[in-house]
Formats: C-alpha cells, structure tokens, sequence
C-alpha cells in the first residue's frame, strides 16, 4: 500500500473536512499550511477566486493564524470520518439502543432450539417418539445449553422406550434438533399353522424338528416345495379313544446338501471403443432446480462417442435436493473395433464374471466346488458347480 | 553561495554520488501526461486550472495543461494531476 493510501486511511481515523478557500491569495494559505507540515489534498480550483481542499481536522483548526495572515476566507463544506460519524452514532441513541437491542435478541433466539427434525420413522411410531420427546424435555422452546447437557439421557430413554428403534441420536445444528432413528427391521413372526418344505432341490444331511412331524430323514433327496416338516398331528382323546388332527405351526432345521450351477457364456471375438482424437469437458453448476453452463472445453465429438458425468457436491442443504453442485460431463470420441481374445483373456473374463454371479448367491458356504469348460465354435462355455450345506427349511400353509 | 554549491557538485562527481541525491535540489517527475510530482518544492506560486507555477531553490517550475489538481501538498512533495501539456524551467541558475 503506498504512502499516499497510508496517508488517506490515517485521514479517515482522524477526520478530515472539506474546506472552500475563496480570496484572491489561495496559494499564499496553501503556503503557509504546506510549509508548517499540513497536508493538504484534492486541491482544486472551482472558480476564479475559489479554491476547494481536503484537510485533517486538527489542521484546520490550525488554518485560523494562516486565515488571517492571507486574508482568505475558509469554510468547511463537508464532515468525514470516524469522529463525525461516532458522534452522529452517539447523538442518534434510540437508534444505536435499537441496534444493539436487534443483535443481542438474535444471539439470545439463536440459544433456543425452534425445530425438531426426526429423521426415520414414519407413521404411528413418528408421532409417538414426538410425544415421548417432549414428554422428556426435547421441544420447540427448549434453551440448547440444556439440551447438549441432558442429551445422552433423552437418547437413552427414548432407546428404551422405543424397542421398534435400533438406535435414537440427537445432534443440534444451529437452532434445528435432529434427531436419527434407525429403525429395527424384524421378520414377521409367523403365529398360523404353517407346515416346512423345501426352499431348493438337495440331499438332506440333517432334520432337527422344533414343533411337528419330520417326513424326512438324513440321505433322502428333496425336490424344492417338498414337505419337510408337517404342522399337522393326531392326538388320541382319552375319553373316547378317538384321534383328532391338530393343526400346528411347524418349526425346526432342515440342513440338506445343495448345488448350485452358473453357466458363463464368453465370445472369442468383441467389439472394443478405442478413444479418438475429439474430446470436450463441460461444467455446469446446478442450485436448487436452476442450472447454468460455466465453462466448456473442446467441441462436443459427433458420431459415436463415450458420455460420462460425474457430480461434486459444494453445498448438501438440508433438503437433499436444495443443494449445490458442480456437474462435469464429458465427451469422447471412440471408434469400435473388432478384437480376437486370446484363451487366457476369456478364461480371466469368465471366470470374474462366474465370481460376481457367485456373489449374488447369499449366505452360502460353498463346501466343494467343479469347473468344466465347453469350446462351443465362437464361444467358450463355463460351467461352474458350487456345493453348499445349508438350511433349506421354508414355511409354507397347510395343503 | 553559488561557489558552495559548485563546489558541493564537483565534490559529488569526483565521488560519483547520483546527483539526485544532492539535497534539496528539486526533482521531478512526470508520469505520462497525466500526473506530475515535484519534490523539494518551495510554495506555490501560481495556481489556476491551466497553470501552476511552483518555486524551487534552483528557480521556477511552470506546469501548464487542463483542468490540473493539486492531488497532494506537503512541505516538500507536491503532486498534480490533470492533462499535462507543457512543463518549462524559469529562470534557473
């Protein structure tokens, strides 16, 4: 910053005046001022006999000897800086009181929580958790010091008055509560009479009936829908010697060999894209619904070209779909060729494909597994077997 | 005093001092048209939209041009600014 800027800022701090000089001798006062250490500025001529400068306060005050001495006249034509504008604040007090009383209500609002966000639950169980959250404390009104102190007791009762909820957290953002649930998801207990059959075709290596009738044993083959275990019993009536069918909800572990089989199918010939000369990146940022262009790199290719888009996220509102976003998609050029896989390379690309479909198979151990390869002319066919032992047991209604 | 200041000039370039350190002589520098700064000036003497006329210790300055300012004045810097059209050297010694 140069000498000149200092100069102005330290004018501002200790205030300065316009001054209208009106004499015939206006450099003599300029003279005397300068050659007394004074500084001046913004001197300007307006009239013949007028002359209009910048000068501190305590200089003016200064001018008074120097007035008399050149027999110009001097008036300040217009207040700056701090001084004045401190003593205009001071003088306008209901305004400076208004002020402060505006800030000091928005720091005491701002120590209350206005909004209680549940993020989770849905339905009956949301209304119920607002009622036991109040009932505990946590509501519109609530100071947030008493909130961050007592939080850790909310979120435990609210845990323990809540079983259909795995977790219960509570975290202040401003003057937003937000509380998470994660609700506990649980299989339907089944309560009517139900008999056990098979989930999938297998050999049966263990039955352990809980409840009902096993009509299988260990080493009987299976088929998928095959009665396991019946929900249906006779009991013998003491009093007349009779038997009644009784129907009940069957229940137990049904292990049993299972295989399964994943068929690959590769070419030996593809279609590969190989990038060309051709590219273009274009950015847009998207606020809210609205979306703008700001740059673009390169001409959009024509003809067959590869489109990627990826997003940047700068701002996650508090609505997921308020936010902003920096969105950058681009454009290349490729052409596809034919290319002749060698036997290895179709090998590796069966086998991560037989792997990823293995993956979607859930819960399984496989215990033994066979592979066998089939050159089918243009094709290379995988057969893959996996053997696994599990639970083949399924509920299922009475027939 | 005009053999002191001879003098104290064949001293400077017998010791190859930069003349524009000598000590109160006037300098001055012009920016373009636009601007100019006097330093070790000694009041003004004329001072109109088209001409300003400063004192110096070696004679007078003559600034002529339109609408010029006086942007700054201290005791021994002085800058104006306006369109600059002629600058002359009076009467020096």
């Amino acid at each position: 910053m140069s000498v000149l800027n200092w100069e102005r800022i330290i004018s501002y701090f200790t205030g300065y005046v316009e001054i209208l000089i009106r004499g015939a001798q206006a450099e003599k006062i300029i003279n005397l001022a300068t050659s007394s250490g004074l500084y001046l500025w913004g001197v300007r001529r307006i009239a013949p006999e007028i002359v209009y400068a910048k000068i501190r306060i305590f200089g003016y005050l200064r001018m008074r000897e120097m007035v008399k001495i050149s027999g110009c006249r001097v008036k300040i034509h217009h207040k700056h800086g701090w001084p004045f504008l401190y003593h205009k604040i001071i003088s306008r007090k209901m305004f400076l009181i208004g002020a402060v009383l505006a800030g000091v209500l928005v720091v005491y609002i701002s120590s209350f929580v206005l909004l209680v966000k549940i993020d989770g639950f849905e339905g009956k169980n949301h209304d119920r958790l607002i009622r036991s959250l109040r009932n505990a404390g946590l509501k519109a009104g609530i100071s947030r010091h008493d909130l961050l102190l007592r939080k850790r007791l909310i979120e435990q009762e609210m845990m323990l008055s809540h079983p259909e909820a795995v977790w219960i957290g509570i975290s202040v953002r401003g003057v937003v509560a937000e509380v998470k649930v994660v609700p506990r998801k649980t299989a339907p207990v089944s309560s009517r009479p139900c008999d056990i059959v098979a989930r999938h075709d297998g050999v049966i290596s263990k039955v352990v009936a809980i409840r009902g009738v096993p009509v299988v044993q260990e080493g009987d083959t299976v088929a998928q829908g095959e009665l396991l275990i019946s929900g249906k019993r006779w009991r013998s009536v003491p009093e007349s010697d009779d038997f009644i069918e009784e129907s009940i909800t069957a229940g137990g572990v049904v292990e049993a060999r299972v295989w399964y089989d994943i068929e690959v199918i590769e070419p030996k010939v593809i279609w590969v894209a190989q990038p060309q000369k051709g590219r273009a990146v274009r950015y847009r940022l998207r606020i809210g619904d609205r979306l703008w262009n700001v740059a673009q790199f390169g001409k959009r290719p024509t003809g067959t070209y590869f489109w990627e888009r990826s997003f940047k996220r700068i701002y996650q509102g508090r609505n997921p779909f308020e936010g902003v976003e920096l969105i950058k998609d681009t454009f290349q050029k490729v052409v596809y060729r034919k290319v002749k896989r060698t036997p290895t390379e179709i090998r590796q690309s069966a086998l991560a494909e037989a792997a990823a479909r293995q993956k979607r198979l859930k819960n399984i151990t496989v215990t033994h597994q066979t592979k066998s390869w089939t050159d089918e002319g243009r094709f290379v066919k995988l057969n893959l077997t996996l053997e696994t032992v599990q639970d083949i047991g399924m509920a299922s209604p009475h027939r | 005093m005009k053999k002191e200041m001879k003098l104290g000039e064949q001293v400077a370039r017998f010791l190859e001092i930069p003349l524009d350190t000598m000590g109160d002589w006037p300098k001055v520098e012009i920016n373009a048209n636009r601007s100019v700064t006097i330093h070790n000036h000694r009041g003004v003497i004329e001072y109109d939209q088209n001409i300003v006329r400063l004192n110096t210790k070696l004679g007078e300055i003559k600034i002529s041009g339109v609408n010029l300012a006086l942007v700054t004045a201290m005791k021994d810097e002085i800058v104006i600014e306006g369109k600059i059209v002629r600058a002359e050297l009076l009467d020096w010694r």
